[in-house]
């Protein structure tokens, strides 16, 4: 009998219980999901924001397509905004001439892809040290990087190209050969040495990245491994360096486009030597000496750069599954 | 009792030995950093500093002689008529800079983080400034705001600049728009400007969104299942679960977009630097004025990580 009477209470305490628990708080998302419209207009608003946002970043390209599409009489006329009325693809084959692009492209590629692939192996390796081991430098070294990051590239281009324009370290090559040090301008050098050392363009920021990468890293995650018996070296490799491939794709990402479009370095070192940062803006101001004025200047810059970005975009497009795949994936670390 | 202290002794042996151990860990791991410094940059600083206190004069094509001024070049910098001037402004706009970069890229990656449709194609599009940012994209801008300016000088207005120019909105046309509507010239001066630093703060956060989505993703989602069996609504999952756990990313950011506004090669401060550099017999004066805004910017920065790292969480045991 009492048995019966508390399994038909049993209900009715249960909505009870529900009602007192809804009036002292009903969770916000639930709220929000009562009122469709509102979740509605949420949803319209998203993607009113996220579309006038694309639109801001796409625009500039588009207006370069334009322009480089343009004949020269769409150029002068006032009339002719964003469509070009007598579309050419002159400017782009005179570009594509006077540029030498295909050589520029593939030293560029070249270049981009060694550079990054050394600077991503170094900065996860320099990262993790800054962050998990304990040393009596480990502020000093941190100062370092803080130096490599703060200190701008202007400030220190005229000692960078000495030091690579003669080669040589604490004047050993001289002291041994009498002579000034080798020049090592207009090879690859440069940018292997600078990537290997961790101070190629921007590569103290990267090694900040990762640092803070691996401070999230929870330590137990060490311990465990130090209690398995791993050594520091195959815990990095084996349990650290896994985890954090995520971010070392943003890094090789960041790396590799940025030297693609690196003017410091490039305009340093490699004067002779055909790269896509150099050769559009020395064709650019060539070849409208040939022409006339700074307008067509201006145009073929325009058409150049485009050119010299879209190879960039393309590569993008295709491994952007792949990238935002592999950044998704760092969701099991944790 | 004697096996205990025994016990007690090896443990203490054993940690030693994982300290020792992870001591060489370190030299292994920043040994080319290291080197890096000590045999390159360290002596590539040092000589420009030493600029910074010589009169430098160009003799023959890659040589010239220095001559020891002592603090002459910092004086005359800071005796330039645009110099000191310029160092106010650029710390004057960094700060709306920073906060607005990073609440756009956190509030911008949060969203991109949303199960949404189309969620791929908008985050491909979003990641385009990245690419963009610095580089010859930058060093073309300007260098044909140079030309159409020489052009419209030169007082032909027919020509179509327009279609060139780079600026999104012409704010002459809101500006005109904002008067029509009878507003007061403080208020359309403040939109006219807001909506002009739209295009900058948009191209010049992609990499501040990038980062904080990939610090999103490493959330792990059995945190959000916990907080949301406990009943923690939305608002107060981003607050207590989302925010202390991207913490270490905001500091990252706001370093990064400090450091940004301050190095960019577009900061009338670096152009005045280059400008001074590439002048002959100025190239101390050049090297004084960078050295002069070095300690400026460091001083700053320490200041603001400071602040900010009081702030941060870190998954870790203390």
């Amino acid at each position: 009998m009492s048995e019966l009477v508390t399994k038909a209470k049993a209900p009715k305490a249960k909505k009870a219980e529900e009602r007192k628990f809804k009036k002292t708080r009903t969770p916000f998302r639930e709220r929000f999901n009562a009122s469709n419209v509102g979740s509605l207009l949420g949803k319209i608003f998203i993607y009113l924001l996220l579309i006038e946002i694309a639109f801001i970043i796409v625009y500039p390209l588009f207006t370069k397509l334009s322009a480089s599409l343009m004949s020269e009489q769409d150029m002068y006329d006032r009339t002719v905004t964003f469509i070009p009325r007598h579309p050419t693809l002159e400017n782009i084959i005179v570009v594509f001439r006077e540029s030498s692009f295909l050589k520029a492209l593939g030293n560029t590629f070249l270049i981009a892809l060694l550079a990054a692939a050394l600077q991503t192996a170094i900065c996860s390796f320099t990262g993790f040290g800054l962050a998990k081991l304990k040393s009596r430098w480990a502020n000093l070294v941190m100062g370092m990087v803080i130096l490599a990051i703060l200190i701008p590239n202007q400030v220190i281009l005229i000692p960078l190209y000495l030091k690579f324009r003669f080669f040589d370290i604490f004047g050993l090559y001289g002291l041994l050969t009498g002579e000034q040090g080798p020049s090592l301008m207009n090879t690859l050098w440069p940018i292997i040495i600078l990537s290997i050392t961790g101070y190629g363009f921007k590569n103290g920021l990267y090694i900040f990245i990762m640092r803070q990468f691996y401070k999230g890293v929870p330590e137990e995650l060490e311990e465990a491994a130090s209690i398995d018996g791993y050594g520091t070296f195959a815990t990095f490799f084996r349990i650290i360096l896994p985890m954090a491939v995520p971010m070392m794709i943003t890094i090789f990402m960041f790396a590799f486009s940025w030297q693609w479009t690196d003017t410091f370095y490039s305009g340093i070192f490699f004067s002779n030597f055909k790269v896509l940062a150099n050769t559009i803006f020395t064709m650019s101001s060539a070849t409208s000496g040939l022409t006339g004025g700074a307008f067509s200047a201006s145009m073929y810059l325009h058409t150049g750069v485009l050119m010299a970005i879209t190879p960039l975009i393309i590569i993008y497009v295709v491994a952007q599954r792949w990238i935002i795949g592999g950044i998704e994936r760092s969701g099991l670390v944790g | 009792m004697s096996t205990a202290v025994k016990n007690l002794k090896q443990k203490a042996r054993r940690r030693s030995s994982l300290e020792a151990r992870q001591q060489k860990a370190y030299w292994v791991f920043l040994i080319p950093f290291i080197l890096g410094f000590v045999c390159l940059f360290a002596g590539i600083y040092l000589d420009s500093l030493i600029y910074s206190f010589c009169e430098l004069t160009m003799k023959g094509k890659d040589g010239f002689t220095q001559e020891f001024v002592g603090f002459a070049n910092y004086a005359k910098a800071l005796q330039d008529v645009d110099y000191p001037g310029n160092i106010i402004s650029s710390v004057g706009g960094m700060i709306p800079d920073v906060l607005m970069i990073t609440f756009y890229s956190l509030f911008v990656a949060v969203l991109l983080n949303r199960d949404i449709k189309g969620r791929t194609a908008f985050r491909a599009i979003f990641f385009v400034p990245v690419i963009l940012a610095t580089g010859f994209m930058t060093k073309a801008d300007m260098t044909n705001v140079i030309a159409d300016n020489a052009w419209s000088s030169l007082g032909d207005s027919t020509a179509a600049s327009g279609t060139i120019a780079n600026g999104l909105f012409d704010s002459l046309d809101l500006q005109e728009y904002m008067m029509n509507m009878s507003l007061s010239p403080a208020i359309s001066k403040y939109v006219v400007e807001a909506v002009g630093s739209i295009f900058d703060i948009v191209n010049n956060s992609g990499v501040q969104m990038l980062l904080f989505l990939a610090g999103l993703q490493s959330i792990s989602p059995s945190i959000y299942e916990a907080s949301d069996i406990d009943g923690a609504s939305g608002w107060e999952t981003f607050w207590l679960v989302t925010f202390p756990m991207i913490s270490p990313y905001i500091l990252v950011n706001v370093f990064y977009t400090v450091v940004d506004s301050f190095t960019k090669s577009d900061n009338a401060i670096m152009q005045l630097i280059q400008e001074q550099s590439f002048k002959s017999n100025a190239m101390g004066v050049g090297a004084a004025m960078a050295w002069f805004y070095f300690l400026v910017v460091v001083i700053l920065i320490a200041i603001i990580v400071s602040i900010i790292s009081s702030f941060i969480y870190y998954q870790q045991r203390d």
